[in-house]
């Protein structure tokens, strides 16, 4: 559970002061998946870092219970003169998992055998991104953050990513903030669009479409947004 | 109220496990690719003492006690490195590791805790290697009082982590304070009685000089390794006050950067 108590995030560029997100109040359930619409460049992935705890909020108070995840596929932590195993292990020590579980683990969901012994320098973005993703999956969490990826890969690879995701998510919450409504009603129950720094529930993304878009005419978001509700994956 | 994040139960590895996996991760990575490795680590101040010890010779300097110069230098250098090696590890490791931040429970205060034991523990095998060496090969005395020399050593250390502290946090905010950092510091190595001592400066020297705190630490240390030495400028309150001051105030300091989101490196 991840509870929102009057929380504003406020960014600070060359130009001023930008309102991210502005007292916001709202409770994420464990047993939710919850997408956020919001549009390129209005705080997305700030916001997805304040849910996972990297930042603290401007105002306001979060609460949680349980282990929340850092957002989906991130791959900053890994050392690139370090083996994909290496990193794995440290990583794990680190957020208090069991370094040899999560590296069978990633060894057979990534399906990348001995490149995992190689060391990170090496790998292909497509390789480091697989490892990244399945080393998210590989520490079980109450909540998990994702920042626009839920899955990555081929289509074979995305197909997995789904399916042990889904696992994950019967004992876990879900909030995915995306600016694609078609990924967030894939993977999604629940829905709110990021407003002007409110936190809007709408009960279907094409109201929620239809209100970003309108705000965007009025001129209150950034005007370099195409959004499609069509939007592929 | 202030802003805050608060975990009503979190699961996670504890401080010790963290501490423990970033110091072997910095072991790890800080000298790979070479052949060597992390001997670089105890190499350094071996060759360091090497080039001073020369340059003694050189300059046909005698140490002022009469020790041998490789003794006398290494007393010198010893506490300078542990506080300079202390000092630029922690304003690196808050920005070159800050994406581990995205690991909970990993915290800022972990990074900076690792990587202050870490250069501790370096330095720690560096002596041993380094006063066994001297000893065995040029011969010399154990340390007359050995806590005295373990005092001197942890107070070059903690004006290392509170100096540090204070300049890994305004490093964050400030570029031009990061690129001072190394110009200020220059003159440390020359001001903190390396190769020579207090007894050997005028008084008006002792009076400007005992406002270096390094100094009391180098000679808190020589006054316990050789017998009979006594140092006008070897106070343990004033650079034990000095490291505190600062810690302190990179306290203030990070509430200001952190909360009002003032860092220079996104994470």
């Amino acid at each position: 559970m991840i509870m929102l108590d009057n929380v504003s995030r406020i960014q600070r560029t060359d130009t001023g002061t930008l309102l991210l997100l502005s007292h916001a109040t709202q409770i994420f359930g464990r047993d939710e998946r919850v997408g956020i619409l919001a549009t390129p460049g209005t705080g997305k992935s700030s916001i997805a870092r304040l849910l996972a705890g990297i930042e603290k909020p401007d105002t306001g108070q979060i609460y949680r219970e349980g282990k929340t995840s850092w957002p989906l596929g991130f791959a900053g932590g890994f050392h690139p003169e370090l083996t994909g195993a290496q990193n794995i292990t440290l990583l794990s020590e680190l957020v208090g998992h069991d370094p040899l579980e999560a590296v069978a683990f990633c060894t057979e969901f990534a399906s990348l055998g001995a490149s995992l012994s190689k060391k990170i320098k090496t790998y292909s973005s497509l390789e480091r991104a697989i490892v990244a993703y399945s080393f998210s999956m590989a520490i079980p969490c109450d909540m998990y953050i994702a920042d626009e990826v839920v899955s990555v890969g081929d289509t074979d690879m995305r197909l997995r990513c789904a399916a042990i995701l889904d696992q994950r998510l019967a004992q876990a919450g879900l909030i995915f903030l995306s600016k694609n409504p078609a990924q967030l009603e894939k993977h999604c129950t629940r829905f709110l669009v990021l407003l002007e720094g409110g936190l809007v529930p709408c009960d279907d993304l094409q109201t929620g479409v239809a209100a970003l878009v309108e705000s965007h005419e009025r001129g209150d978001t950034p005007p370099h947004i195409p959004f499609r509700s069509e939007a592929g994956s | 109220m202030t802003p805050r994040d608060t975990h009503i139960f979190t699961p996670g590895a504890p401080l010790f496990q963290r501490i423990g996996a970033l110091i072997r991760r910095e072991r790890a990575t800080r000298f790979s690719g070479g052949a060597i490795g992390y001997l670089w680590a105890y190499l350094t101040p071996v060759v360091f003492i090497g080039f001073i010890v020369v340059a003694f010779h050189f300059l046909q300097r005698q140490p002022p006690i009469y020790v041998s110069t490789e003794l006398f230098v290494a007393t010198g250098i010893l506490p300078y490195l542990l506080f300079r090696q202390t000092l630029a590890a922690m304003a690196r490791t808050v920005i070159s590791n800050r994406y581990l931040l995205y690991f909970s429970p990993v915290t800022t205060t972990d990074l900076l805790l690792a990587t202050a034991l870490l250069e501790l523990l370096n330095v720690i095998v560096t002596v041993v290697l380094i006063f066994s060496l001297i000893m065995i090969f040029l011969g010399g005395n154990m340390p007359a009082n050995t806590l005295g020399v373990i005092n001197g050593f942890v107070l070059a250390w903690a004006i290392g982590v509170g100096v540090g502290r204070f300049v890994a946090v305004l490093g964050q905010w400030s570029d031009t304070f990061a690129r001072m950092v190394p110009l200020l510091l220059r003159p440390m190595f020359w001001i903190s009685g390396i190769f020579y001592t207090a007894t050997e400066l005028p008084n008006s020297g002792i009076q400007i000089l005992w406002y270096n705190p390094l100094f009391h630490a180098i000679e808190l240390v020589r006054e316990g390794f050789f017998l009979g030495y006594e140092s006008p400028i070897s106070s343990a309150w004033y650079p034990a006050s000095f490291a505190l001051v600062f810690y302190l105030m990179s306290l203030v300091l990070e509430r200001y950067v952190v909360d009002t989101r003032r860092a220079r490196h996104r994470i």
